[in-house]
């Protein structure tokens, strides 16, 4: 090993570790409550976790939280992005979440035929 | 099984965490999250030492960076339920501060936030038996730099300039030692780690050869190649089983990964570690002894000159370091020396690890710039003395070192200050004291610990130690004289003076300490027979306030030698005090607080 395959091993090793440090720059939340559940979220989240591991992302990190209170529109996801306005999704299916990042977190274009609203960060949706 | 994992949970697998239940909580989450699915996306990783012991078994979740505690397996079901499944932390299992609050997360814990880690910064973040880990921390990349960009008087010149000193107690500072190694001429030169960690109070060395195990490696490798040497060994005691696991581990990973072993990073340096187990006797941390034990020999301490620089290992130049002086390194190449100078004092830089214990609330390991005040180590990140009881005095270095009263809490904790105050950095000990110690039975205690531990080659220490205990016991049994007290002082500066090798030398520091600090609880001793702690039993009398007493009779039934008793038709007890051997028992059995001991 030289100090070059060194620096390539670190690149590697540290992709897998980046969710051990405090900032990345996506954050996806999926709506885990009994009645996403219910509704498939577990799907979802399935498909957005291969998603992100198929494409090697280090930058993003899926979260799961509670209900969201509207229970017609599960399974909801959250996309987060620094400063910008989250744009919430909802009605999803796994196909749906897999597009959710290929185009919203790798081309930055929101997937709008599932957007349900755009709220700012730190309301309650 | 897909690389990207949504949690990692960091479970600590410190011995103390281990003590409380760790492994149980490991095999209950994997059970849960296979249960529920989830084994694909939740990584479980097994970490050493994160530091607050006192809250074990610790288990972090990241990136939410939630920190439960004092889990057990019955939390896990739940726990996987609400914080996995549907994202919500399970708060039975967090934190909650003296004020009230509830931590989530590592963020607030004041314990954790207050302290500055550059030897312990991977411990509790990486799993100690991956070095992929290690190395995307940036591992091993000061090895390949300064082979391949630095010469050894280079490496040498920027530990000189962090002024990086000793940590295995006596504060030599540790770029003059390689500087002496390197000048010393020989084919075959050795360097050592030191990790014996004999101070019955400090634990820091056993946390990083747990936690991070590479670091030291690394460490070694790099002062090979500063110094000329190609061979180095680790010392550890036997009763570290976890930490030489983990060695081996470690260096068996290094080897596969070309760290160690022949021309690495593609250039013509080789360096390889062997493993060497001790007894765990805690003279064999003497350096001197040490190599004796490392040769095979009995460990006994030997003359110095020869310095090991000149004379060590099988006679060739030999250089000792302790683990937490080698742990500094890494850091120090890369972020430079300047940078490590900028921490801490004039003349103790960096940062230092101390083993916080005894009567304080928050125990476990604690790192902070060199020069931070006792008080912000006790109360600001230990959280103050348990029961909010007065704080009498830390004990520091253990065995070879002394205590710091009360008075002198804004000490700041570097090499001078403490030296100044009688008591030492030492290792790194740091044991709190509150109301109800007697600095007299402290100072005998480490006494005893010294009679045992006495090598016997040399007569001040031999005998010493076994004479300075007998007078403090005469003392603690109120049987003394002043007269006695003047004998202790001579005989403690005796071997101070006359002692072949640091262990007798320093064994009176306890005692002059507390001599100095604390000399009226010396003189209530001898001239009043108090212990005005209330500790020493022999000058205790146990009786039982009739205000307080129900008549239950619990203390008469547990008497060892049946001296309570009640006259006939009274309701309360009484102790008859000519058979009474102070025992302690009927105090200790009492449910009503009724029994008095003064
Ligand atoms: C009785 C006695 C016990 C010692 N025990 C240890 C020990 O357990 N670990 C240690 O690193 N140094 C110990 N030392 C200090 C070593 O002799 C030596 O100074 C040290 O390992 C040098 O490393 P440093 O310069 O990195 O501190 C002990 C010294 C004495 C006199």
């Amino acid at each position: 090993m030289n100090l070059d395959d060194l620096r390539r091993l670190r690149e590697k090793a540290a992709r897998e570790l980046a969710l051990r440090s405090e900032h990345r720059r996506f954050r996806v939340v999926v709506c885990m409550g009994t009645s996403g559940l219910a509704k498939g979220s577990r799907e979802v989240m399935d498909a957005l976790l291969a998603e992100v591991d198929r494409l090697e992302l280090d930058d993003v990190e899926v979260v799961a939280t509670g209900s969201s209170g509207v229970e017609d529109l599960e399974p909801i996801v959250t996309v987060e992005e620094g400063g910008e306005t989250p744009v919430v999704y909802g009605q999803l299916d796994a196909d749906a979440a897999r597009r959710i990042i290929t185009e919203h977190v790798v081309k930055g274009r929101k997937v709008t035929q599932y957007v349900i609203a755009r709220r700012l960060p730190g309301e309650v949706s | 099984m897909p690389e990207f994992k949504r949690l990692h949970c960091f479970l600590c697998m410190g011995q103390a965490c281990v003590s409380s239940g760790a492994r149980e909580v490991r095999a209950r989450l994997a059970e849960e999250l296979a249960e529920h699915g989830l084994s694909d996306e939740v990584v479980i990783v097994e970490t050493g030492c994160a530091g607050p012991c006192v809250h074990g078994p610790l288990l972090s979740v990241w990136p939410d960076e939630v920190l439960y505690h004092q889990v057990a397996a019955d939390d896990v079901p739940k726990l996987v339920v609400e914080h996995f499944i549907k994202g919500r932390p399970y708060t039975p299992c967090l934190i909650t501060e003296p004020g009230g609050d509830i931590i989530a997360t590592q963020r607030d814990f004041a314990f954790l936030q207050r302290q500055h880690k550059i030897v312990l910064e991977n411990c509790g973040v990486i799993d100690p038996e991956r070095i992929e880990e290690y190395i995307a921390r940036d591992g091993y990349l000061a090895l390949g730099n300064a082979l391949t960009a630095m010469t050894p008087d280079q490496v040498i010149d920027e530990v000189k300039l962090s002024g990086l000193r000793g940590r295995g107690g006596a504060g030599f500072p540790t770029g003059l030692k390689w500087g002496l190694l390197r000048q010393s001429p020989g084919p075959q030169k050795y360097v050592i780690c030191n990790a014996d960690e004999g101070d019955p109070g400090a634990f820091m060395d056993r946390s990083v050869l747990e936690g991070d195990p590479h670091r030291v490696l690394e460490a070694m490798a790099i002062k090979g190649y500063a110094t000329g040497a190609d061979t180095g060994y680790i010392y550890c005691r036997a009763e570290y089983p976890l930490a030489i696991r983990r060695i081996e581990i470690a260096v068996r990973q290094a080897r596969e990964y070309g760290c160690l072993g022949e021309g690495l990073f593609e250039t013509d340096f080789s360096f390889d570690i062997e493993l060497r187990v001790g007894a765990g006797a805690f003279v064999c941390g003497e350096e001197t002894a040490l190599m004796q034990s490392i040769e095979g020999k009995r460990g006994q301490p030997m003359p110095r000159p020869p310095f090991p620089t000149q004379r060590g290992l099988w006679g060739c130049p030999t250089s000792i370091n302790n683990v937490e002086t080698y742990a500094n390194i890494p850091w120090i190449l890369r972020h430079g020396g300047a940078a490590y100078a900028a921490l801490g004092t004039e003349r103790s830089k960096g940062t230092k690890v101390f083993a916080l214990a005894g009567n304080v609330k928050n125990t476990g390991l604690v790192e902070v710039p060199m020069g931070t005040s006792l008080r912000e180590v006790v109360f600001g990140i230990g959280g103050g003395v348990v029961d909010d009881r007065p704080f009498k005095a830390a004990q520091t270095g253990g065995p070879s070192g002394g205590c710091i009263p009360a008075a002198h809490l804004d000490a700041p904790l570097d090499y001078e200050s403490l030296t100044a105050l009688g008591a030492i950095v030492g290792s790194g000990g740091l044991i709190v004291l509150d109301d109800t110690s007697c600095m007299v039975d402290v100072a005998r205690y480490y006494m005893e610990f010294c009679v045992d531990e006495s090598c016997g080659k040399c007569i001040p220490c031999r005998a010493g130690t076994r004479q300075v205990y007998e007078i403090l016991t005469t003392i603690c049994e109120g049987n003394a004289t002043m007269a006695d007290l003047d004998r202790l002082e001579k005989l403690c500066l005796l071997m101070r003076d006359m002692s072949l090798c640091g262990l007798g030398q320093t064994a009176p520091n306890p005692v002059l300490s507390t001599l100095r600090h604390f000399r009226e609880e010396y003189e209530a001793h001898i001239l009043e027979q108090r212990c005005p702690s209330a500790v020493c039993r022999k000058l205790l009398t146990f009786s039982i306030n009739p205000a307080k007493c129900t008549g239950c009779g619990v203390c008469a039934r547990n008497c060892p030698v049946e001296t309570i008793h009640k006259e006939d038709g009274e309701r309360r007890y009484e102790v008859h005090q000519d058979e009474c051997i102070k025992c302690g028992m009927c105090f200790d059995v009492c449910n009503f607080g009724a029994v008095v001991k003064e």
